[in-house]
């Protein structure tokens, strides 16, 4: 694995422990134990997530990722079903790689 | 932000703008019937105030104070602690009916007018409904509350709002509040709304008798029909943004 890979993958792990700690602050600590939190959680599914519960995790990453990338302007061009099977690791992907899949 | 003794969420969008949106929500819902599409739109032009209005999304629930006068001074605590003296006010569904008590009661603070689904609770339309309330209208509900904010709910989170709906009804005094103020279509009939006014309903709406009664005593509103039903805000936003971005 090369360096860039490397940086990348840390960065990946960096951002997935700030996404899990607003997730934490939204849904509480106590729900994440019982039920876990992974990349591949899906917000309605997996972490149950309403959407008011969303709208707030959505104004936290703006909060903190607001100057580098536009999440919200990326969130609004999903459809119904894409928000249903949104997960943490594609947040993650997109915050680190700007991957819009 | 703390208004008449009560704790309510507020989200704002692009406070720099000149103009400014406030967007009303509709009873048993929340302020993300706007935020994933037509706030984020609109927030390309103006500056944008979403509220959970009180025992909704994150906002507090108090004992009473559901009816459009009590609603109608939340909002304008919002705007004063907001320090906004005239904005453009947009109401969906019961949240319309809140607009437009507060447009007849407080013109002097509106601006322009957007009604989206707003029935008439007072017309025999829409009344069956919440005075047959029962476990089958509470199932209704919670399909009609996945549809409106198109996520589906897990079992745990449809018991949790189960019971936050259940408490509304049972232990505050929302079931009655929503039938005070039932004259507010006779005040409109009086034509004391001057405000521009765009009515947006949909095609498969059950709202028509309030549509067409708006459209009647209203002196300036323009009536329109787009696709889909009472869940238009989240089934067909693009023509509301349409809409309502050519209206203002």
């Amino acid at each position: 694995m090369d360096t860039a890979n490397l940086t990348e993958k840390h960065q990946s792990e960096i951002v997935f422990k700030q996404l899990k700690k607003f997730v934490e602050e939204i849904i509480g600590s106590d729900v994440i134990e019982e039920i876990g939190i992974s990349e591949e959680s899906v917000f309605t599914k997996n972490l149950e997530m309403d959407s008011i519960e969303i709208v707030s995790f959505a104004e936290k990453v703006k909060k903190k990722y607001g100057h580098e990338i536009d999440f919200i302007s990326w969130i609004s061009k999903m459809d119904f079903q894409e928000l249903y099977n949104l997960s943490v690791g594609q947040v993650v992907d997109y915050i680190v790689y700007r991957n819009e899949n | 932000m703390r208004i008449n003794n009560n704790n309510f969420n507020i989200l704002e969008l692009n406070e720099n703008a000149a103009k400014t949106v406030v967007m009303i929500h509709g009873i048993f819902t929340n302020l993300s019937v706007y935020y994933f599409s037509i706030a984020q739109e609109l927030a390309k032009q103006y500056h944008i105030v979403l509220y959970d209005l009180k025992g909704h999304g994150l906002s507090e629930t108090s004992y009473s104070g559901y009816d459009l006068q009590s609603m109608s001074d939340d909002l304008l605590g919002i705007l004063h602690e907001l320090n906004l003296h005239k904005v453009h006010l947009t109401g969906y569904s019961y949240g319309g009916l809140i607009a437009l008590h507060t447009a007849v009661s407080y013109p002097e603070m509106i601006d322009k007018l957007i009604i989206i689904e707003t029935p008439n609770l007072n017309d025999g339309q829409s009344r069956p409904l919440l005075e047959g309330y029962n476990e089958r209208f509470l199932n209704q509900y919670l399909k009609s509350l996945s549809r409106s904010t198109c996520l589906m709910q897990s079992q745990r989170k449809i018991k949790k709002t189960h019971q936050q709906v259940q408490f509304l009804f049972e232990h505050t005094t929302l079931k009655t509040d929503l039938y005070r103020n039932l004259d507010l279509f006779d005040k409109i009939k009086e034509n004391s709304i001057e405000n521009e006014t765009l009515l947006l309903y949909a095609t498969q709406t059950e709202c028509n008798n309030a549509a067409e009664f708006l459209h009647q005593h209203i002196k300036k509103a323009s009536l329109h029909y787009g696709e889909g039903d009472h869940s238009i805000p989240v089934q067909n936003p693009k023509w509301i943004v349409d809409k309502i971005t050519k209206f203002l």
